[in-house]
């Protein structure tokens, strides 16, 4: 065990050229439909705590359901789209890094609009009567209310990066785990675990575990900076 | 120069959330000379009447009819968003375009807050909080201001101070309406009174001849039981 643990941080410290382009895709397409789920997210959760409409309390029931469905399902609706046969296949997204960020995104959109929702709910509860006195447009509300609810809404905005960084099921059905191309942590993870390449498979874990901890960190340290400074 | 009494009609208020039946009132002129104050007893309907009456809530059939090019209600729990007091001010800017940062520098420096301008709006004290809500009208140049107890919880030289502002701007030419509890502030400041109770208006009268010789059986049971009042 401390052989293959020793053999993993070699490999890590050591800038194995494979890890690091593994690395570099999940990145990528983490990254990318993290951006996509929070501009589409944090809106709609603003626009579902801050409107009342008809049909608002079936769409966070839908909402909240979405985020909970298991993502190898979603993995798989999004397979039946894009193959040949479906009705994106022209596309030819199948097993390609924009067919993974286009899945994540469906897993990123309805968890970070369904945490925002809650955040913004609050926040509204004690600021919408005062910034409905400023006669600013509903559009303005929303708004301000994801600024003052920013702090909090970092929380949202991470869940969205965890789920998305750490998912197996769908870009391995979606993306195929294909080297060089479409091969992400936790698919070559998964993958080296099987073949027995546990070194190289603790090495990716490593780097895996460190980007998701970094990441709560910095926004951690951010989120106390501005909340010392702003209440 | 005297001011010319004004008047805001209403008809066919009644507001009844949740089948309790909050305000009921058929008919109510409301003279405002330069400032109205709306007495009465917790949970009499004065607070609703303020937010009817700056739009926040309303009814089926309430008909409304004033002068007012523009009215803007100062909440007695006024919030502010994380953000510094310059900004909380600026984001009136969404609602109102002409407004420009020297506006913002003038009405900061007019309620003593240049030296707050940068800090944060939601660390300031209960005075602090209301001289930046008093700007905020102040900034949009609301031609009435309706005020819910502007100086509940404040010591008595904020509450001087607050008052001040109030006489100041009302000499210029705003118009206030205000809730208020404190019934020596009322006689300082208002030319008229209503006292409502139970969500009805029992008496219309102005100040002088309201504390000296209230007209109804409600005004002067009110008044004895807040000052002692014996006719």
């Amino acid at each position: 065990m401390w052989t293959t643990l020793l053999e993993s941080f070699e490999l890590v410290l050591y800038f194995d050229q494979q890890v690091w382009e593994i690395v570099g895709v999940s990145l990528q397409v983490s990254l990318t439909a993290l951006v996509i789920g929070t501009v589409i997210g944090l809106p709609l959760g603003g626009i579902l705590a801050t409107n009342d409409f008809v049909g608002r309390k079936w769409l966070i029931t839908i909402l909240n359901s979405l985020m909970n469905v298991p993502t190898v399902i979603i993995g798989v609706l999004i397979y039946l789209l894009l193959s040949r046969s479906g009705p994106l296949g022209s596309l030819g997204l199948l097993f390609s890094t924009t067919g993974m960020i286009i899945a994540q995104s469906l897993i990123t959109i309805p968890l970070i609009a369904a945490i925002s929702r809650q955040i913004i709910a609050d926040g509204w509860a004690i600021h919408g009567e005062t910034l409905k006195t400023l006669h600013l447009s509903n559009r303005s509300q929303i708004k301000w209310i994801l600024w003052d609810c920013r702090f909090s809404l970092l929380l949202a905005v991470l869940a969205g990066f965890g789920r998305a960084i750490s998912e197996v099921g769908t870009v391995m059905i979606v993306g195929g785990n294909i080297a060089n191309s479409t091969r992400t942590l936790t698919t070559a993870i998964s993958l080296e675990t099987s073949k027995g390449d546990l070194p190289f498979a603790l090495a990716l874990g490593i780097v895996l575990i460190s980007i998701v901890l970094m990441i709560n960190l910095l926004a951690s340290v951010m989120k106390h900076i501005a909340e010392k400074n702003y209440g | 120069m005297a001011n010319l009494i004004q008047s805001i009609e209403i008809e066919n208020l009644y507001l009844a959330p949740h089948d309790k039946t909050i305000l009921d009132i058929k008919n109510l002129s409301i003279p405002i000379d330069q400032i109205t104050a709306i007495i009465g007893p917790n949970g009499s309907g004065k607070t609703s009447l303020l937010k009817t009456l700056s739009g926040l809530q309303t009814n089926k059939n309430l008909h409304l009819q004033h002068p007012f090019k523009s009215i803007f209600l100062l909440l007695n729990q006024v919030t502010f968003l994380k953000m510094s007091v310059r900004d909380n001010l600026a984001i009136l800017q969404d609602a109102y375009p002409r407004i420009h940062d020297q506006m913002i520098n003038d009405v900061l420096q007019r309620f003593h807050l240049e030296h707050l301008a940068n800090q944060a709006a939601t660390k300031l004290s209960a005075g602090e909080k209301q001289r930046v809500a008093i700007a905020r009208a102040v900034l949009v140049e609301a031609a009435l201001i309706l005020l819910d107890e502007p100086t509940a919880n404040m010591d008595p030289a904020t509450a001087d101070f607050i008052e001040d502002q109030i006489l100041q701007l009302a000499k210029q030419g705003t118009r206030f309406l205000m809730a208020s509890h404190d019934m020596g502030q009322v006689q300082r400041l208002s030319q008229h009174v209503i006292l409502i109770v139970d969500g009805q208006v029992a008496e219309v009268d102005s100040t002088e001849s309201f504390f000296n010789q209230p007209q109804t059986q409600l005004g002067k049971h009110f008044l004895a039981r807040h000052l002692g009042w014996h006719a």
